[in-house]
């Protein structure tokens, strides 16, 4: 890579994840004719491409080893709107709309309606005029592209009830290595078994056998969708950019509920919150969201506001508590509201918990006030890890991002808690517990702490995978857990998913590295021409 | 005075004047009576208000913990930790905060919101005679508010209002209201460091002229508050409970005995007699071209400007 | 206590601290002034604290006819108790049809209680002041709502009409010494015990933009903190001073005493340049005093346009770029090529 390629465009070769890489060339293609274009052009003449969004990734999706960077910034555009058999709005937009900007803009109820159809326009007068609609999936990294979040099926707190991405996309387009466009929609294309076949715009058709492995029963954004009978349209979403460019995507809107609260309780200790979480999930029905913060957490957030102006505004965490369980509810009344406000009342106080140690926020002001508490607790373990970076730049921050089903929660926890105090490990740990899906975030303090880190990292997938767990519930896999892949469906089921690839990218010079090391994708190149 | 505790409780009761005002851009002026349209639509509780009934809470707190631990007078703030609402009631002081406030009728939910968080009573003062009161009218409602509380709970040690309303902003009620009530008050304070009540009297902090003062002001005063002093505490699951069974105090003129010359509209000193939409509204010169143009344009015009 | 009748005069309280007048006083003599010579009417100035007798001769050459100068050791702190009750003798004794305030601090504290006593009325932060030629009545304009609205106000029967000003909303006078007059001085001592200062802490940084004769604002629309150094640097290149919306401090990239807004400070510059500001009524509230606001924003229907003499639809960032490429090249006459942090506010 020329050095004055780094120096100009230094910042389109890193995501979130701190991983650098290195190129040779970038374009911002503007229509899905230009990605077509890029698309056949590089991967053509075997150039690898690297596709990239909002590059705010934890798994190093989108930088590039190497070859060419196509950057989906420049398809931005709201393209139009129908409506759903069901009458759900849906809203079709190209790949690199920030999540921020829609919400902001469904609140808002106007969208940029410039050159749409009549029908589209007719159905935005519709919108315009029925109740407020909100996009469920909510990732925390809010200013995420739409197309990102579709390529590696991103969750947040509210998947606990609306689920993750996969489900809102009712149809997409996707460029394809060769410049053809395949166009999907809900609906309309199923596999036979495990047998799929999809046709492309230029009548071409692709085969592909979809891997044998079974979907485990939690959350789950490890590798390709795979299931009998199973919807193309799921293969796509989740594939980490490995089968295509995404140009188009038709998601669903759901109307927002009426009344939206968030409560936070306080308890003195972890098994405690468990047993809460655990007695709470059947009783309430209405809960989006579940989310959990430990002692530690709660230390450094205390810290935080001690010691930083910019925290200033966090409110004060009582003196006592442990730890932390937060609940918001979607309820149609106030009503319906305070009805299971009581009832978690009557849940925390027989688990050993008090009324009097719970925050509610009922109106905006507050719950803003839980979503910068929320916030801050990544955003200062973050901070903790900056400041011990500048003694060993090399340092960064570990966070697990495993799942497991129903009923294995305590078990997972105290193999987190015990295998971190055997090692030594200072740790701050929160997550969707609702999903049983906790990030515990190693705090390194040198090397020798990442490397131990990393090892127990490699011991939890094996564990969690075999509770039959997933191994990335919302992260991805990009290029960072391609190992932990491996351990969850091992070499026969990352060579089935190679294949699959193949299918879809002959050229195999497409996001090279997500998902497959690259000698197993020079394999099944080798494996198919054969 | 001595310290000595006697066997009658002291009584240190507060009262926090809050305001309802509108979310955001909201507000509209009456084209008629020139005065507020005041609905219920997207209303908060005034923002410096907030400041005012967390700093009121955690004064009752301080207070609760200093006479559990048998210190008086209360120690001087440590840690922020709010003690729960419960314990205001302990050996030696009874300790009450009363959140006092005029506007329509719907305010009533804002107040039974403000006992969740922990305030012990709310009182509206609402009648259609207090309308279009200025700030002199509204000073004289809220001291016969004051009044009542006073009669009812035996004394008011301490009044908070915040520094002022983000849609009057005069900041005039703090000061017109200590002196229709004849107290001392201290404005723009950032702290309050000590409140002792056996000896009547409260050390604070507040902005002055040359950076910050540190006073000594004897009780009954009333003070207002500063922006981001503190965080209004939410609401429990417990406080909610109770503020669903409590109600709120609902007082109309009649309620109050209150001369109505001296409400409302027709109590007030001033009057608005026109609004209109400030002049540089359409006086804005659009400045085109490639960015490169735009910039010499606009160093012509700054050079015109400054030179 | 109150009277009707109307008297020709118009009465300035001039703030002072440790025996400097605030400049706020001269800027309402100036005013009054006007006023006082469109009608035919008299200006009074009243100063207390522990003062000398030029500080008279100053509020005389700034337009007063006559001074009281209430002067007391005891007084040497501006405090409201004492202040009000002198200031509500000398009222009620003199009968003036017209008080102004400084709106400082202390001036928003001191006059409203006077007001209340007095029972008239007061309109807080008037951004004009004129006199109705048929009624004699003083009109009071104010911004409301943030300055999305202004109002005018009377107080048609109650006196004295009592109205604050900003600092720095009117001009300061050029001080005349050939102007004659009276200055009385009242040794008044005064016992209030009831508040009293135990500790005064001088502002550490000493740092405030209020005072700037030009600013450059900058608003979440600069993208990226890095991008303040661009604001710095056209800052300095206009001889400004820089100051932002409330979401950066809160971001913790810059220090509160730059936030300019309802919640921050308020600013009359002779220039403003807005950059990447979206104009809310929170941040507009502080800079309606702004004389020329040249304003970027990539959002045409940016709020932050309607406050602006200029618009400029486009990327601020890029804007900035080009400016200080334009200023460098073609610097306008009188740019004076210092570093901003010499200017002190």
């Amino acid at each position: 890579m020329k050095d004055n390629f780094r120096d100009t465009y230094r910042q389109y070769l890193k995501d979130e994840s701190r991983t650098e890489g290195y190129a040779d060339s970038i374009s911002f293609p503007k229509s899905e004719t230009e990605v077509s274009e890029d698309l056949k052009n590089y991967c053509g003449r075997g150039i690898p491409v690297t596709v990239q969004g909002a590059r705010t990734g934890l798994t190093g999706g989108c930088v590039p080893f190497g070859g060419h960077i196509l950057n989906t910034s420049g398809l931005d555009r709201f393209l139009g709107m129908e409506l759903d058999d069901d009458g759900s709005f849906l809203i079709r937009v190209q790949p690199a709309v920030p999540l921020s900007r829609l919400r902001t803009l469904l609140t808002e109820k106007s969208l940029p309606a410039e050159g749409w159809s009549q029908e589209s326009l007719a159905v935005y007068e519709q919108f315009r005029t029925a109740p407020e609609q909100f996009f469920p999936p909510d990732p925390t990294e809010s200013s995420a592209f739409l197309g990102g979040i579709a390529a590696c099926n991103a969750s947040g707190s509210r998947s606990y009830l609306y689920g993750p991405m996969r489900p809102y996309v009712r149809a997409l387009r996707l460029a394809l290595t060769d410049g053809d466009i395949l166009s999907l929609r809900r609906g309309e294309c199923f596999a036979d078994g495990r047998k799929l076949s999809v046709r492309t715009e230029s009548g071409r058709t692709i085969e592909a056998e979809l891997p044998s492995y079974h979907m485990p029963s939690c959350k789950n954004a490890s590798g390709y969708y795979a299931a009998d009978n199973m919807d193309a349209v799921d293969l796509i979403v989740g594939s980490d950019g490995t089968l295509g460019v995404l140009t188009e995507l038709t998601l669903k809107l759901v109307p927002k509920p009426k009344v939206i609260w968030g409560v936070s309780v306080f308890f003195k200790d972890e098994p405690m919150a468990i047993r809460f979480t655990e007695a709470l999930r059947p009783q309430v029905r209405n809960a989006a969201a579940i989310e959990y913060f430990d002692g530690n957490a709660l230390g450094i957030l205390r810290n935080q506001k001690a010691n930083n102006a910019a925290f200033s505004s966090l409110p004060v965490i009582p003196d006592g508590a442990g730890c932390c369980i937060y609940t918001e509810l979607h309820c149609g009344s106030e009503e319906e509201a305070s009805g299971t406000l009581y009832r978690i009342g009557e849940v925390l106080t027989g688990c050993g918990g008090s009324e009097d140690e719970t925050w509610v926020a009922r109106d905006e002001k507050d719950r803003n006030l839980l979503i910068f508490f929320r916030h801050a607790v990544p955003e200062s373990a973050n901070m903790l890890i900056d400041v011990r970076r500048q003694s060993d730049p090399s340092i960064t921050k570990l966070g697990s991002d495993m799942s497991v089903p129903d009923g294995k929660l305590s078990e997972i926890v105290r193999m987190y808690r015990e295998t971190t105090a055997e090692a030594g490990l200072e740790t701050a740990t929160w997550g969707h517990i609702g999903s049983n899906h906790l990030h515990v975030n190693i705090l390194p303090a040198d090397q020798e702490d990442y490397k131990k880190g990393k090892a127990l990292f490699a011991r939890w997938a094996e564990t969690v995978t075999s509770l039959g767990g997933a191994v990335s519930a919302e992260h991805g896999v990009g290029k960072i857990k391609r190992g932990f892949l491996e351990t969850m469906y091992g070499k026969e089921g990352l060579r089935e998913m190679a294949a699959v690839k193949a299918a879809f990218d002959p050229s195999l010079m497409l996001a090279r590295g997500n998902l497959f090391p690259e000698e197993l994708l020079d394999e099944t190149g080798k494996g198919a021409r054969a | 005075m001595s310290m000595t505790r006697t066997a009658e409780k002291k009584m240190f009761n507060m009262v926090v004047c809050v305001k309802q005002v509108p979310a955001g851009a909201q507000a509209k002026l009456d084209p008629v009576t020139k005065t507020l349209i005041r609905s219920a639509g997207s209303s908060i509780l005034n923002p410096y208000d907030a400041f005012a009934v967390e700093a009121a809470l955690q004064i009752r707190d301080r207070l609760a913990a200093a006479a559990e631990t048998s210190e008086a007078p209360a120690a001087p703030q440590a840690a922020e930790a709010p003690a729960p609402a419960q314990t205001a009631e302990a050996p030696g002081i009874s300790c009450s905060v009363t959140a006092l406030s005029m506007g329509v009728p719907s305010v009533e939910k804002m107040l039974k919101d403000l006992i969740a968080r922990g305030v012990d009573e709310g009182i509206l003062l609402t009648d259609r005679a207090f309308a279009g009161a200025d700030t002199i009218a509204t000073s004289r409602s809220l001291s016969l508010g004051v009044r009542q509380i006073e009669y009812r709970r035996g004394s008011v040690s301490l009044i908070i209002c915040g520094h002022m309303a983000v849609d009057g902003d005069t900041a005039q009620i703090g000061p017109e209201l200590a002196e229709t009530l004849k107290l001392p008050h201290v404005s723009n304070v950032l702290k309050i460091v000590e409140v002792d009540p056996e000896n009547s009297f409260a050390v604070v902090e507040c902005i002055a002229a040359e950076g910050k003062q540190t006073l000594r002001v004897q009780l009954p005063a009333l003070i207002t508050v500063s922006k981001d002093i503190n965080v209004l505490r939410l609401p429990s699951i417990s406080g909610i409970r109770r503020a669903e069974h409590q109600d709120v105090r609902v007082l109309g003129a009649a309620e109050l005995n209150a001369d109505p010359a001296i409400l409302g509209k027709r109590g007030s000193a001033t009057q608005v007699v026109r609004t209109f939409t400030p002049d540089f509204e359409a006086k804005a010169e659009r400045v085109t071209g490639t960015p490169k143009e735009v910039a010499v344009k606009i160093r012509d015009i700054i050079g015109r400007l400054i030179g | 206590m109150n009277y009707i009748q109307k008297n020709s005069e118009i009465w300035v309280y001039a703030e002072q601290h440790a025996g400097i007048i605030h400049p706020v006083a001269f800027e309402l003599l100036g005013t009054a002034r006007k006023l006082a010579d469109d009608r035919g009417l008299r200006v009074t100035a009243a100063v207390l604290g522990d003062l000398r007798a030029s500080c008279g001769e100053d509020l005389l050459a700034a337009g007063a006819d006559r001074v009281f100068l209430v002067t007391h050791e005891t007084l040497k702190l501006p405090m409201e108790l004492p202040y009000e009750e002198i200031l509500y003798r000398l009222v009620s004794r003199e009968q003036p049809d017209i008080l102004l305030f400084g709106a400082t601090p202390f001036g928003r504290s001191l006059a409203p209680r006077l007001a209340a006593r007095l029972g008239t009325g007061l309109t807080a932060d008037c951004t004009s002041l004129s006199i109705d030629p048929e009624s004699g009545l003083l009109k009071q304009v104010r911004p409301a709502f943030g300055g999305s609205l202004m109002a005018e106000i009377v107080c048609p029967v109650m006196r004295p009409q009592m109205a604050t000003v900003r600092p720095g909303i009117f001009p300061r006078p050029v001080p005349d010494r050939t102007r004659g007059g009276s200055i009385e001085r009242i040794w008044q001592p005064v016992d209030e015990q009831r508040v009293t200062v135990l500790r005064t802490e001088a502002r550490r940084s000493g740092r405030s933009i209020a005072g700037a004769k030009r600013l450059v604002i900058a608003g979440r629309g600069i993208g990226l903190k890095k991008n303040l150094a661009l604001v710095e640097e056209l800052a300095g290149l206009l001889d400004a001073d820089w100051g932002c919306t409330r979401p950066l401090v809160e971001n913790g990239w810059c220090d509160s005493f730059r936030q300019v807004g309802q919640t921050g400070c308020s600013v009359s510059p002779e220039l403003l340049v807005s950059v990447g500001v979206s104009g809310a009524v929170q941040h507009t509230a502080g800079i309606t005093g702004a004389k020329q606001v040249i304003a970027v924003n990539k959002d045409p229907s940016a709020q932050i346009f309607a406050s602006a003499n200029y618009a400029v639809e486009g990327d601020c960032v890029q804007f900035m770029k080009n400016l200080i490429s334009e200023l460098r090249a073609n610097p306008p006459m009188r740019t004076i090529w210092g570093s901003s942090e010499e200017y002190n506010g």
